[in-house]
């Protein structure tokens, strides 16, 4: 996406009655083009959701001897390794040759992150470092292959019962899903810039509106005190129009999707105001309690005000249907942790759902409306910074949304 | 032929538009009432009925849409224009905005093209029936 967006705005004033003057056009499209996208995106999403549900069927079970050897059923084509409490491979399957292009023997010997990316490495070791003896362990990881492609791989690490001091992983390709989430993720981004170029063009003609006709009675005017009422009407119009637009500017600049030090009070603030023209119309009351300090962690500004942008529209969302309400916005400093919560005062989600509202591709919205990924894109991204996202129905009858970040430490 | 004092009521949340808009229209022969605020706009119309409104879509409160969908319940001679800089995003959507309305004006206009429909609609012997209210 690049940070320039034109946003033309000609003299000519549409005089050919109700349809979308010429200078939108280009807006038009882009909007139109968007829509089909998500059409074409969305039957992708029902087909894959059914080839997911075919490949989590079989899930694997193997079966160990006592050396603690696996072997696995022909029939599973998933790749095996074993390694040692510190992550180094001392066995793998012949799926692994396929999967990543060496030799079994090749592997052995080899440290587990040392397939990965160098940017995960990190990551990968504190991961094995903290798996526990209950708990299996999740890890999404872009590998590098021998000939020196990439591939992304889902993996599954669980404390071997019947061998001392080893690790299984199970390995999953899963490259075509996360190409097809990254391009479902970058077409989101193209219908929210849709959006909000709309909602810049509601704001500039506006003012703009105003501007034309107080100039046309101007030139009609010989009324020196009139006129000079109405000279500051356009003056002061003129300036907010260019308000809208520098902000838009300000904006494009924090597209900067490294990770460093940011401060989530500024985030969260920068997000309201980004809703409250919408909260304004919509009849939601905001009202927060946030401290004046800044609230440190390690982030991206555009990454994470998406998450905070996407909890609120999905409130904003369920107060439409009882006309407005109130969505109460904190944030504060606890444990090591930057927490913010989001609560709104609408209907709340079944206990049931709690969880699963995070998962790719669940959607209580009617077929075809919302491929669902909106929250799973959020936990995708608090997870990733080392953060946990969760929600939780409160006392008001609504949900909660709460996000925990470690806070940012000068050696990171 | 002159004009008939004909009544006009612009319903729209800025200010200065309400101000502006009365002033080039009552210019024009007409006898015209602003209100910035779509809660007042139906108790105005109640009193005033206007033959013709002028209505901006996004508000507070009450939006257009649902302002035009009550006015055509109470007042069935009550022609309406939308005034509105809104683009929707559905294609659609936006055809069913602009057929709801006896006539559509899009933010910027000039006073040419204002004066120019409200004119055409007056004349227009069309009857919009009244939408089910949602």
């Amino acid at each position: 996406m690049t940070d320039n967006v034109n946003i033309q705005i000609k003299d000519k004033i549409a005089d050919d009655g109700p349809s979308f003057p010429a200078n939108s056009a280009p807006l038009e499209r882009l909007l139109e083009s968007c829509h089909e996208q998500n059409r074409v995106l969305t039957i992708s999403n029902e087909q894959l959701k059914k080839t997911i549900s075919i490949l989590t069927q079989d899930n694997g079970q193997f079966s160990e001897n006592e050396s603690g050897k696996v072997s696995p059923k022909d029939r599973i084509k998933d790749s095996i390794f074993i390694t040692d409490m510190k992550g180094i491979i001392l066995e793998c399957n012949s799926e692994t040759s396929t999967l990543l292009g060496y030799a079994p023997a090749e592997l052995k010997g080899k440290a587990l992150s040392a397939i990965a990316s160098p940017e995960e490495r990190r990551q990968i070791a504190s991961n094995l470092k903290n798996i526990t003896a209950n708990e299996d362990t999740h890890l999404e990881i872009k590998a590098i292959r021998k000939d020196g492609s990439a591939i992304y791989l889902e993996m599954l690490a669980q404390i071997m019962v019947s061998a001392n001091g080893r690790i299984r992983l199970t390995a999953r390709d899963v490259t075509k899903l996360t190409r097809i989430r990254e391009q479902i993720q970058q077409n989101r981004a193209l219908t929210s810039l849709g959006k909000m170029m709309a909602g810049i063009a509601h704001e500039v003609n506006n003012p703009l509106g105003s501007i034309l006709l107080y100039s046309e009675i101007l030139i009609n005017c010989d009324d020196p005190t009139q006129s000079k009422k109405d000279l500051k009407v356009i003056h002061s119009e003129a300036k907010r129009a260019a308000r809208v637009l520098s902000s838009l500017l300000t904006y494009s600049r924090t597209m900067d999707f490294r990770t460093k030090r940011v401060d989530v009070n500024s985030i969260v603030r920068k997000a309201l105001s980004m809703r409250q023209y919408a909260h304004k119309v919509g009849n939601v009351t905001c009202l927060t309690n946030m401290p004046d300090t800044t609230l440190n962690i390690a982030g991206s500004i555009p990454q994470l005000n998406q998450v905070i942008i996407n909890i609120l529209l999905n409130a904003e969302e369920v107060l439409k249907h009882q006309n407005g309400g109130r969505i109460l916005v904190n944030t504060k400093s606890e444990d090591g942790k930057a927490v913010i919560s989001i609560a709104d005062d609408g209907h709340g989600i079944p206990e049931e759902h709690l969880e699963q509202i995070f998962y790719p591709f669940f959607t209580t919205k009617p077929a075809g409306t919302s491929a669902g990924l909106g929250l799973s894109a959020c936990h995708g991204i608090i997870t990733t910074l080392g953060g946990v996202i969760y929600a939780e129905n409160n006392t008001m009858g609504g949900a909660t949304f709460i996000i925990k970040l470690p806070l940012w430490r000068k050696n990171e | 032929m002159s004009k008939t004092a004909r009544k006009i009521l612009i319903v729209d949340d800025e200010k200065n538009i309400c101000n502006v808009l009365r002033r080039i229209i009552q210019s024009n022969g007409y006898l015209v009432k602003a209100v910035s605020d779509s809660n007042e706009a139906l108790n105005v119309v109640a009193k005033f009925h206007p033959d013709l409104m002028i209505l901006d879509i996004v508000m507070p409160g009450i939006n257009g849409r649902d302002v035009c969908s009550i006015v055509r319940h109470l007042s069935s001679d009550t022609k309406i224009i939308y005034f509105t800089a809104k683009v929707d995003a559905d294609r659609e959507k936006s055809r069913e905005m602009v057929r709801e309305a006896d006539g559509f004006i899009r933010k910027p206009a000039s006073s040419k093209k204002i004066l120019s429909e409200i004119e055409s609609v007056l004349n227009s012997h069309a009857i919009k029936m009244s939408t089910v209210a949602g």
